[in-house]
């Protein structure tokens, strides 16, 4: 009975996800080929929203009741079901890229080899691509699978070697998520100052997670947060590949997952469970979102997923609610006062909305000291901090040192000290505008530069903490790797995407095919 | 706007004028252009590339990307040797570093202590950092008991570093052991009212 429930467990949040982005997500021509894209979405907002149930029966009640499982394994599914039966109804969305389709519907050869947009451009006439080409990107696409499933079990080695991950898993996050699986009253420990070092403000989406799972299992096994943390390493990657694939093409989607691949810091933290990578998934699905909306002339239901996989970054990680702070006004800024971007602004918000809702009901109900404030003399201090040029210079030389020298970074807690050597990866992605160029697609144009506003901002909000929090700072800064690794996969996106290494995506050739085909029937 | 401008596809590319003019441009270019990795860089049509000291430079990013990547996974693995020890480990909870050394030492006490919403806890160590890892880790592994850092309640844990110590503290506080567990570790309860 016990593995029954498990499978429930898992599938359910898979199933409402599904659901939820099926319907969310508008009819278009190439929705098969987001399908990675998309099941990577959903897995990430299912297993949120299962988390963030979690949560709302835990407020209710001390004792979890049977029909805790039955709403989680039925009624959350159901619910995404019914809004996607809803939601196909009226499912009439007409796309940017249809510009692009109706251009090519009626192909003029001369301009096939002068434009790249062109689904016939690199093609033979009969529409086939010449074989080796096709076997240089298989040959790029097996290399990407390779990497990929090497960095996951690198991921997984780094998992088995600690079974308890780093200081943050077992002192905050798992220690919290055993509060949280305790029947009775004695979850609400949680909260308590004894256990000041776990941060009791912190959010609780990570925590919950593993909770809900040792719940079903009925044991409180460590490798239940290996497990999910290696599950999150694998849709970030997943999520990378797809929206790059779905936004610049295959082969740029394999070298921003290799990129991914190659940043072994990151793959570390993967195994050692820190919430930094689901933080960076939810991070990396908000843009992402953002950017497939610029492409659709009705961009509504995407915005909304976008605000959602915000809110969901808000209630994992405090550095969740520095993204939430920087992409509001992002948007706002880069849109400017036209009405429709200030619509697009309260659409987002509104997305956000539930699990703000639900975060704000947690501080509210268990007010908690923020160590940021709880420890500062005054706000002097705050102030003397901020214009101390000492701490500035010491932000600034780890920044450089971090992502341009030559020295190596080396675990301060951990059973077993690792050393890691600085690693090339910014410097490769930096290469990439000024090898290929900088894009100027329009419709992208929105996307990319809100983006970079809003990792830039990101950026900008970290250095602003580090700065005046009332600690050593150059052992805070031992942490930089980790603030950096958040923002990693979502600026490694918006760099592709805004290279002009990507073009226009095309339409696939049959839809092409057929439009040509009724262009021809109705002349 | 004219249909043929529709045809043009909103997307381009800065290219820096007057290079493909340089013959030694056009044939180091040329030349390169055969490599794989350039090869695949050019399969995808949605990749814009306009002059060929461009797509060259793109071609060597690519090939160094993946070199990177696969240089980079190999160096990891060698480092961490995680093969071996995933063997080890895969099926156990628990693993044999030093946290985890730590952490086994608190299982049978999980049992013991689960009705029991507070307990003391007391330690020694010639290590402060050892001291510390034994009090996080006892709160980590025993919740939802939550573990305080004092003598004052009817249970206590100590954890010494031998049984010398945790006699010492038994000569000098009214308590009795309930079940000692291992060298200066054991649960007390406290004697009288």
């Amino acid at each position: 009975m016990t593995l029954v429930w498990t499978i429930a467990a898992l599938l359910a949040p898979a199933a409402a996800g599904w659901f939820l982005v099926r319907a969310l997500w508008p009819a278009h021509p190439r929705r098969g080929e987001a399908f990675l894209l998309r099941s990577s979405i959903a897995l990430a907002l299912g297993f949120a929203l299962a988390s963030a149930h979690f949560m709302l029966w835990r407020m209710a009640c001390h004792h979890l009741p049977l029909l805790y499982r039955f709403s989680d394994c039925l009624l959350l599914p159901a619910l995404a079901f019914f809004a996607a039966r809803v939601r196909s109804g009226f499912e009439i969305s007409r796309w940017g890229g249809t510009a692009c389709l109706q251009a090519v519907s009626s192909p003029e050869p001369t301009r096939v080899a002068s434009n790249p947009c062109h689904p016939m451009h690199g093609r033979r006439p009969d529409g086939s691509t010449p074989a080796f080409r096709r076997i240089a990107v298989a040959a790029l696409l097996i290399i990407t699978l390779i990497a990929a499933l090497a960095a996951l079990a690198l991921s997984a080695g780094y998992g088995f070697r600690e079974p308890l991950g780093q200081w943050d898993a077992w002192a905050i996050w798992n220690l919290k998520a055993k509060f949280l699986a305790a029947d009775g009253p004695a979850w609400q420990g949680i909260f308590s100052r004894t256990v000041w070092f776990s941060h009791p403000d912190y959010p609780l989406l990570l925590p919950a997670a593993v909770a809900r799972i040792w719940l079903y299992t009925g044991a409180q096994s460590a490798l239940v947060p290996q497990f999910i943390a290696l599950g999150f390493t694998a849709l970030v990657m997943m999520l990378l590949f797809g929206a790059v694939h779905f936004l610049s093409g295959i082969v740029s989607a394999g070298f921003a997952t290799l990129l991914l691949c190659a940043s072994e810091i990151y793959l570390y933290y993967g195994g050692m469970q820190l919430a930094d990578v689901p933080l960076s998934l939810y991070l990396l699905a908000s843009l992402c979102t953002l950017a497939i909306a610029g492409r659709s002339d009705r961009p509504a239901s995407l915005l909304l997923l976008a605000g959602l996989a915000a809110g969901c970054a808000a209630f994992t990680k405090h550095e969740g609610l520095v993204f939430v702070v920087a992409l509001l006004p992002a948007v706002f800024l880069v849109g400017g006062v036209s009405r429709s971007r200030q619509r697009s602004t309260l659409i987002l918000l509104a997305g956000m909305l539930p699990l703000f809702l639900l975060l704000a009901t947690q501080k509210y109900l268990y007010p908690t000291e923020s160590y940021l404030t709880a420890d500062q003399p005054s706000s002097d201090a705050i102030f003397h901090k901020l214009i101390d040029p000492a701490r500035h210079r010491l932000i600034l030389d780890t920044l450089r040192d971090w992502n341009f020298g030559m020295h190596q970074w080396k675990s301060t807690s951990g059973a077993n000290p690792i050393t890691i050597p600085r690693q090339p990866q910014l410097l490769l992605l930096l290469l990439l505008p000024l090898a290929g160029g900088l894009r100027r697609d329009r419709r992208d144009r929105f996307a990319i530069r809100t983006s970079f506003l809003t990792l830039a901002l990101c950026l900008a909000g970290y250095y602003t903490i580090l700065l005046i929090m009332p600690y050593d700072l150059s052992l805070l800064l031992g942490s930089w790797p980790r603030y950096q690794s958040q923002l990693w996969p979502a600026l490694i996106f918006t760099v592709f995407l805004a290279s002009g290494l990507s073009g226009q995506a095309p339409e696939p050739a049959p839809i092409v095919e057929e439009l040509a085909a009724d262009t021809a029937t109705t002349v | 706007m004219s249909a043929a401008d529709k045809n043009v596809c909103p997307t381009e590319t800065y290219a820096p004028p007057g290079l493909l003019a340089d013959p030694v441009v056009a044939l180091v270019s040329q030349t390169a252009s055969e490599m794989v990795f350039f090869t695949i860089m050019r399969s995808d049509p949605r990749i814009r590339a306009t002059s060929p000291l461009r797509r060259m430079a793109t071609g060597l990013l690519g090939a160094a990307i993946v070199f990177w990547a696969l240089l980079s996974l190999c160096a990891a693995w060698h480092r961490v040797g995680s093969i071996g020890r995933i063997r080890v480990h895969f099926g156990h909870d628990i693993g044999d570093d030093s946290v985890s050394q730590v952490a086994r030492l608190y299982l049978p006490l999980r049992e013991t202590l689960r009705n029991i919403s507070e307990v003391g806890f007391v330690t020694q160590s010639q290590d402060p950092d050892q001291a510390m890892l034994r009090y996080y880790m006892a709160q980590s592994m025993l919740t939802p008991t939550l573990v305080v850092q004092s003598s004052d309640r009817p249970v206590v844990i100590t954890f010494f570093d031998d049984d010398s110590h945790l006699e010492a503290f038994l000569q000098s506080h009214p308590f009795a052991i309930r079940q000692r567990l291992a060298a200066g570790l054991a649960i007390l309860d406290r004697k009288g009212p």
